[in-house]
């Protein structure tokens, strides 16, 4: 069930955009008048249902309805998509949405939390999808179980403690571009506050990140909540890490202070170690050990080992079948948005 | 349109201030019912916060007016579908799946069940609610601040006359036999439950209308919210005839040509309807610019939009991008908003020229039924930027898709009229009724295709609105013989139109 309660706060259309469109460069804002164009270029998401007797109907994000003379069942999607220029599509049998629809609705219960909420849809999906009924491309691992809610919420806990913020602020220049507070109370989120907030928060800075994320993170502290993570980097540099596939890129934009990360959390370590959730699921403790010779965790090493270990038991890519940090890599790598800041610089 | 509940009560007289300021001349105000009951069945309208008589009387201090929409779930922002937990979570409220399981719907970062409209416990719940809020706005009825009454689920996230959404709720099919689910039922089969569907729809609607006519609302200002694209929704055709709709307007995903259709339809309906414009984004939609939205909402207004919401006109509320941050002081895209009403106020008014092309009502019902995505969840698809328009009428707009896709293309204006009867389809549909008028009014544009018309005669005479519906500029040339001027003054053979922009030409008369 819904978190009650939550607020969200501080956002222009701007810095929202700037936001999401870092992450999800699919999701930017187009005029309307360019809609024939969009429909022309490469990219968007094709969703498929098909029956006994083929394609019931396609739908292309970006094109709308669309025909697909190449379908031949489900294992055709992935030339469907690239003949439609786009490296997404879900196929659906007839009745698969249906039939999610009413496995969420038998299993979810009034005071589910937004863990348990987000698993039992996960785990819905995930059966569609070994059972045949819903395919994807890129495709995702079969058979693979899911970890119980506790197991995430301990994740969760790690992530962000109860009554404890997190903190990204991006800047351009001298100015803080766009920022997100997440305060966690509860299983769930109850406040969300963009750069408007944070900057009545904050006040005036001196036009260096690197000395200004004190001051952010102090005035958080004040006004939220004690920061359990700060992530504090120019918008260009963080889009670059993103989009880069470099193993101990992170690693090496924090000790150049490229990316100031304050308060350092042990699973931020872990992180930046070198692909590092995949490693640490693997048990290679060579990465450990080269983290902890940094010197920067050392009183969090031991509580570092410990998450090691309880990221290996919430390993992401099985939980989803595909590790969100390697798509938002993909995604940024091969789109036409990545680099491109935005058109809407001079929009108030 | 202004949350007041989650404002300050300090706030109140600036917030409506600065919306005054930038030329709007009524507030919307959403009632949220989880917001005011606080105890099973007692609703609080006195407390702060709450408190809806003082918040129009502050309105009225500013010489506004006020729509009040009474929901039951008036604005997608509210968490909880906007209902007491009471309601939401009883299980004689909710629709129901086949397997008699709850319909839930994302109620962001969660889930929620979904009522049932054909259930009698959700209704009379409702009923009680719109009737104890009509009462609590009462006064300000009476002397005139309150000019429209809103009932309906306004959010336009959720499509419920689609068929996938089929409520197999028992209030819902009697003694009937659940049906396969559309796409592997008999063509008939599904229309036929859309039309169910939609009935149990449409007398939800007008049961709310009668609930709040009871209760001292005066029946020609109570109008009645319809979710979705009109021009995918079988609802919306079949109340369009007789009843004010307050309509969402599409989204800048739409396109100009989009947006311009559903405008235009739904001005071929007997009573103009009011429309949604967004001046930004709910947080879990994809984000739009404020440039994006405000070439939307110019697209809309030239289309014939004229009595507008801006949704998210405070930030307090949780909208992205709201005019008004959450100390109720403009943002500096609120005066370009401001700027936008104020051009839309000079757009021509009158009678519509140009070709008419028939709807027959009852046809548009069965044709969207018959062509809709129903095997899709519309509400997720929307979600990632599919628009109804296209999910349910793309190419299959009951055949008379390709008569308006030629009279564009040529910028010849037409007009819709929704027509009653059982009149069969066929080329009688595009009568081009006046044609001498409309063919002389005709511009040439190039290149073929870019531009979307629309022809006025009112009192200052006669008047085009030409729509570029591409990037690039596009050349207008005056039809022969004719004078016109435009913003910057006379016609002087051709014009060159910016990309996506909007010129209004009137007719010299000597």
């Amino acid at each position: 069930m819904s978190a009650r309660g939550w607020q969200l706060r501080g956002f222009d259309a701007r810095s929202w955009h700037r936001l999401v469109t870092l992450v999800a460069p699919g999701f930017a804002s187009h005029a309307p008048a360019s809609r024939e164009r969009e429909a022309r270029s490469e990219g968007g998401i094709l969703f498929v249902l098909y029956g006994e007797a083929g394609v019931v109907r396609a739908l292309h994000s970006l094109r709308g309805a669309v025909e697909l003379p190449m379908w031949a069942g489900p294992s055709s999607l992935e030339a469907c998509a690239a003949s439609l220029d786009t490296r997404f599509a879900v196929a659906a049998e007839a009745g698969a949405i249906e039939e999610l629809y009413e496995r969420v609705g038998g299993r979810v219960h009034p005071g589910d939390d937004l863990w348990a909420t987000l698993l039992i849809v996960l785990g819905a999906a995930r059966e569609l999808v070994d059972e045949g009924e819903l395919a994807m491309v890129p495709a995702i691992a079969r058979g693979v179980p899911l970890p119980p809610p506790e197991v995430v919420r301990r994740a969760w806990d790690h992530l962000v403690p109860d009554g404890h913020a997190l903190v990204l602020a991006l800047f351009e220049g001298v100015e803080l571009e766009t920022a997100l507070v997440l305060r966690r109370r509860g299983a769930g989120v109850d406040l969300v506050l963009g750069p408007e907030a944070l900057r009545r928060m904050v006040g005036p800075l001196g036009g260096d990140f690197r000395r200004d994320f004190r001051v952010v993170r102090a005035a958080v502290e004040r006004d939220v909540a004690p920061v359990s993570c700060g992530v504090f980097a120019p918008t260009t540099t963080l889009r670059e890490l993103l989009m880069s596939d470099e193993v101990g890129a992170w690693a090496r934009a924090m000790a150049t202070r490229d990316v100031v990360i304050d308060p350092m959390p042990p699973w931020i370590a872990v992180a930046a170690g070198a692909g590092a959730l995949r490693a640490v699921g693997r048990g290679a403790r060579d990465v450990m050990a080269g983290i902890e010779s940094l010197g920067l965790f050392g009183p969090f090493a031991k509580r570092a080992r410990e998450l090691g270990e309880l990221v290996g038991s919430v390993d992401v890519r099985a939980m989803l079948g595909f590790n969100p940090l390697d798509v938002v890599g993909a995604i940024l790598r091969g789109s036409r948005n990545a680099n491109e800041p935005g058109d809407d610089d001079h929009e108030p | 349109m202004v949350r007041f509940s989650t404002l300050d009560p300090s706030l109140w007289p600036r917030a409506v201030r600065a919306l005054a300021a930038l030329g709007f001349n009524a507030v919307d105000v959403p009632l949220v019912w989880r917001e005011h009951e606080t105890a099973q069945g007692a609703l609080d309208f006195a407390s702060p916060y709450l408190d809806v008589g003082a918040f129009l009387s502050v309105v009225a201090a500013e010489g506004l007016r006020a729509v009040v929409r009474l929901g039951p779930w008036p604005t997608s922002d509210v968490p909880a579908l906007g209902l007491p937990d009471r309601v939401l979570r009883d299980r004689a409220c909710q629709a129901r799946t086949r397997r008699q399981n709850p319909v839930y719907v994302l109620d962001a970062p969660g889930l929620a069940p979904l009522p049932s409209v054909a259930s009698r416990a959700y209704r009379s719940a409702c009923v009680l609610w719109v009737r104890a809020a009509v009462e609590a706005i009462a006064p300000r009825l009476r002397d005139g601040t309150v000019v429209r009454v809103v009932v309906g689920h306004g959010p336009p996230a959720l499509i419920r006359d689609d068929a996938f959404e089929i409520d197999h709720h028992p209030d819902a099919r009697g003694d009937d036999a659940p049906v396969s689910p559309p796409h592997h039922a008999p063509l008939d089969a599904g229309v036929a439950e859309v039309k169910r569907h939609t009935e149990h729809e449409r007398s939800f609607l007008l049961a709310l209308a009668d609930a709040a006519a009871a209760a001292g609302a005066p029946r020609e200002r109570v109008a009645l919210a319809v979710t979705g694209g009109v021009l995918a929704s079988p609802l919306a055709a079949s109340l369009g005839a007789e009843h004010t709709l307050v309509l969402s307007a599409p989204p800048t995903r739409a396109g100009v040509s989009g947006i311009w259709r559903q405008v235009r339809f739904a001005g071929s309906f007997k009573v103009a309807p009011h429309f949604d414009l967004r001046a930004g984004s709910p947080p879990f939609e994809p984000p739009t610019r404020a440039t994006h939205t405000l070439q939307a909402a110019r697209v809309a207004l030239a289309a014939g939009a004229g009595d507008v919401t801006v949704q998210m006109g405070c930030a307090g509320d949780g909208w992205i991008g709201a005019l008004l941050d959450e100390r109720a002081e403009a943002r500096t895209h609120a005066a370009r908003w401001g700027a936008l009403l104020a051009w839309a106020a000079t757009l021509p008014l009158g009678r519509e020229l140009g070709a008419e092309l028939r709807v027959h009502a009852r046809e548009a019902i069965d044709a969207r039924a018959a062509t809709g995505v129903h095997p899709l969840p519309l509400g997720l698809l929307a979600w990632v930027g599919f628009t109804p328009d296209e999910l349910a009428a793309q190419g299959s707009l009951d055949g008379r898709q390709a008569i308006e896709d030629a009279l564009a293309a040529r910028a010849v204006p037409f007009r819709r009229r929704l027509v009653e009867g059982d009149a069969a389809l066929d080329g009688d549909d595009f009568v081009a009724s006046e044609s001498e008028r409309w063919r002389a009014l005709t511009p040439r544009v190039a290149p073929e295709g870019a531009a979307l018309v629309r022809a006025v005669e009112g009192d200052g005479g006669r008047a085009l609105v030409i729509v570029s519906k591409v990037e690039g500029p596009l050349r207008v040339e005056a039809p022969a013989g004719s004078k016109w001027r435009d913003e910057m003054g006379p016609v002087e053979g051709a014009r060159t139109v910016p990309g996506g922009e909007v010129a209004v030409w009137r007719e010299v008369v000597s």
